[in-house]
């Protein structure tokens, strides 16, 4: 069973290091598609391979070299040790974005609790390149306008 | 010119002089495990001048993987990577990512994929030697 918390993906902690060790929900979960960082401490787990994809030009999503993929947080269930991701947020602070803290690839983002959003941001560059070689990717002009550029 | 960058909190940020001023900045978007996941897009000149500035030292995680010759300089504080640095036959050199660029018109930035699998690490450290910029200061605790 996929979690149902609307708040935020379910994180889970690796236990020894095999798939049967993972604890909770995760053991019964559907998965289909696995999006890994580079050294392979963080794996995320979402339902469906993204049809659509999002190249924002923003100051801080062209830094990472994004690309976004959105799912309800229901849909997403991350398994990470609790110390291996660290998160950044500016200014307004609407948002967390996430990382490996070893090899530091952009894992997710997600809006923080007092916000109306609640989508979950995960970086499509962390799946297998066959995974997301059929997604449209739009562009997105976050820096200026918040439009589409296509 | 003058291209500057910067991590998004800036506790990383470079200047790299590049004369003549291009007409198109030439960048590598490497296909390698790495740089995939990180959306690396690359550039350097040979014959540019580059000032490498960390505010604070501890908030930079230097990842290597593979042949352990490149390191990886991401931001501890923000997370992206400006600037990837090698030490060769003991002179550091280094590339710039185009992500971090400051004030750069991005239809200036050509952008070319770039897969380098198969490469020795010798006929690699020879290509770096040859294309990397030759002439770094990396400045601690500087501006």
């Amino acid at each position: 069973m996929w979690s149902t918390s609307k708040a935020a993906p379910k994180q889970f902690e690796r236990v020894g290091g095999v798939e049967g060790g993972m604890v909770g929900a995760m053991r019964s979960a559907v998965v289909r598609v696995t999006a890994t960082c580079h050294c392979g401490a963080v794996h995320i787990h979402v339902r469906k391979a993204p049809r659509t994809l999002t190249q924002c030009n923003c100051s801080i999503c062209r830094r990472y070299g994004a690309l976004w993929a959105y799912y309800v947080p229901s849909s997403v269930q991350i398994e990470a040790p609790r110390s291996a991701l660290e998160s950044y947020s500016w200014k307004n602070r609407i948002r967390n974005y996430y990382r490996c803290k070893k090899c530091g690839c952009v894992t997710h983002y997600e809006y923080r609790k007092q916000s109306d959003w609640n989508t979950v941001g995960v970086n499509a560059v962390n799946f297998d390149p066959a995974v997301i070689a059929g997604a449209r990717i739009r562009r997105l002009d976050g820096a200026k306008t918040w439009k589409f550029l296509d | 010119m003058l291209i500057e960058g910067k991590c998004h909190c800036g506790n990383i940020s470079f200047s790299l002089t590049w004369e003549p001023d291009p007409i198109l900045i030439q960048a590598r978007a490497c296909s390698c495990s790495f740089c995939s996941k990180h959306g690396g897009v690359w550039t350097s000149n040979p014959h540019g001048i580059l000032r490498i500035a960390v505010k604070d030292p501890t908030l930079v995680s230097k990842y290597a993987f593979g042949t352990g010759n490149a390191s990886f300089h991401t931001c501890a504080c923000c997370g992206v990577v400006p600037v990837v640095t090698s030490r060769i036959e003991g002179r550091l050199h280094a590339v710039v990512s185009v992500n971090a660029f400051e004030g750069i018109d991005p239809a200036r930035i050509r952008r070319e994929s770039a897969d380098f699998d198969g490469e020795d690490s010798g006929a690699r450290l020879a290509r770096w030697k040859r294309n990397w910029i030759a002439n770094v200061e990396y400045i601690e605790g500087g501006t």
